[in-house]
């Protein structure tokens, strides 16, 4: 007979070091996707550092054989190549009441899952991250974002925070009247 | 920080310097030194900036955002010129995000039916142009008018009422050109 354990008592586990990692950055990802819904957006932007690169490529519609021109390179006209000063800009001006893609301002929904890290020697965190991002605006304008982050992550005296965010979209050309929330 | 900023502004400062002497040559001292272009336009596409709108069907366009790079260019100049336009222009741009919601929501606006009935009112300035010792054309004495839209509608009206080009007006050329870049060829 096995007996049910109490609930609200923990239970010693063994984690590895890849389990913990996991363990510690999911919350990372969810504060952050709740962040963004909440339209905390200063907050948001503390969860990154200052040299921070917010980086979204084009994503090219190329034959199979041609899979390695798929991705524009870091230098080719992105979608954002922003650095913390940009990322500043933008939120600032949602709050300038003139941000007219944002007024009134997007509801947004982030699901962020499909979480891969991976330490690495100098003790900065690569992730890979999955996104669904639903976004309503206005009366009846709608949208649907899928795609992937993968991150660099640092330990700082503040936490966590992204050094580095690739952001690749699964869409080729934006069917969507303008690109204007974070991704 | 990107485009011209307080950062970038000596490399624009200095490419400017450096390249005047050759701008002088092929266009003239008066076109390199006194004609500057800002929101500039070019019949009947570019609209501040050198974009292409392309229709695509009823209340549908296409549009096209150029970014012009000298190849002779520093590369940190050519990157500070992308990055600047990408970041304001793109379709996550600062300005052109927040176009698309205006444009779209003007376009939806004015096909109402009460909306359809009254002309577009393009008077501002109307009185405030004419002929210019120094530039060709109809010059607007105030930077900010509707002289544009108006010359833009009344030339683009040239156009589709036209049989064919031969129909289409061409004033005779009167602007100077000094230097080795000229109209004629």
């Amino acid at each position: 007979m096995t007996t049910n354990p109490e609930p609200g008592v923990a239970r010693p586990m063994m984690l590895t070091q890849q389990q913990a990692l996991w363990l510690e950055l999911m919350p990372f990802y969810t504060r952050e996707a709740w962040l963004l819904d909440e339209r905390r957006f200063r907050q948001w932007l503390d969860l990154f550092t200052d040299d921070v690169l917010y980086f979204m490529p084009r994503r090219k519609n190329v034959p199979r054989r041609e899979s390695h021109r798929e991705m524009t390179p870091l230098g080719d006209l992105a979608i954002f190549e922003e650095d913390k000063r940009y990322l500043e800009m933008r939120v600032a001006r949602l709050d300038s009441g003139m941000a007219w893609a944002e007024e009134p301002a997007s509801r947004t929904r982030h699901l962020i899952g499909n979480l891969e890290a991976e330490l690495l020697e100098s003790g900065e965190v690569r992730t890979k991250t999955a996104f669904l991002v639903y976004r309503s605006h206005l009366e009846t304008d709608h949208q649907l974002l899928s795609g992937c982050r993968e991150d660099l992550l640092r330990k700082t005296d503040g936490g966590w925070k992204v050094a580095r965010r690739t952001i690749v979209l699964d869409a080729n050309v934006l069917l969507d009247k303008n690109l204007s929330v974070f991704l | 920080m990107h485009g011209v900023s307080d950062e970038t502004f000596k490399l624009f400062q200095d490419y400017h310097n450096a390249t005047m002497p050759e701008v002088e040559r092929r266009l003239g001292t008066f076109r390199a030194r006194r004609v500057q272009l800002g929101n500039h336009s070019i019949f009947p596409n570019g609209i501040l900036g050198f974009r292409l709108a392309l229709p695509r069907g009823p209340m549908k366009t296409e549009f096209w955002h150029f970014v012009l790079l000298d190849r002779g260019a520093p590369e940190e100049l050519s990157r500070a010129i992308r990055i600047g336009s990408q970041a304001n222009n793109g379709a996550a741009g600062m300005f052109e995000q927040d176009d698309v919601d205006n444009w779209r929501q003007v376009t939806e606006a004015s096909s109402s039916r009460f909306a359809r009935q009254l002309p577009q009112d393009l008077s501002m300035g109307v009185g405030h142009a004419g002929p210019h010792p120094d530039y060709p054309g109809l010059v607007s004495e105030r930077y900010i008018s509707e002289n544009n839209q108006r010359l833009f509608y009344q030339r683009w009206e040239q156009f589709m009422n036209a049989e064919n080009w031969a129909d289409i007006p061409l004033d005779p050329v009167m602007a100077r050109f000094d230097g080795t870049a000229t109209m004629q060829g």
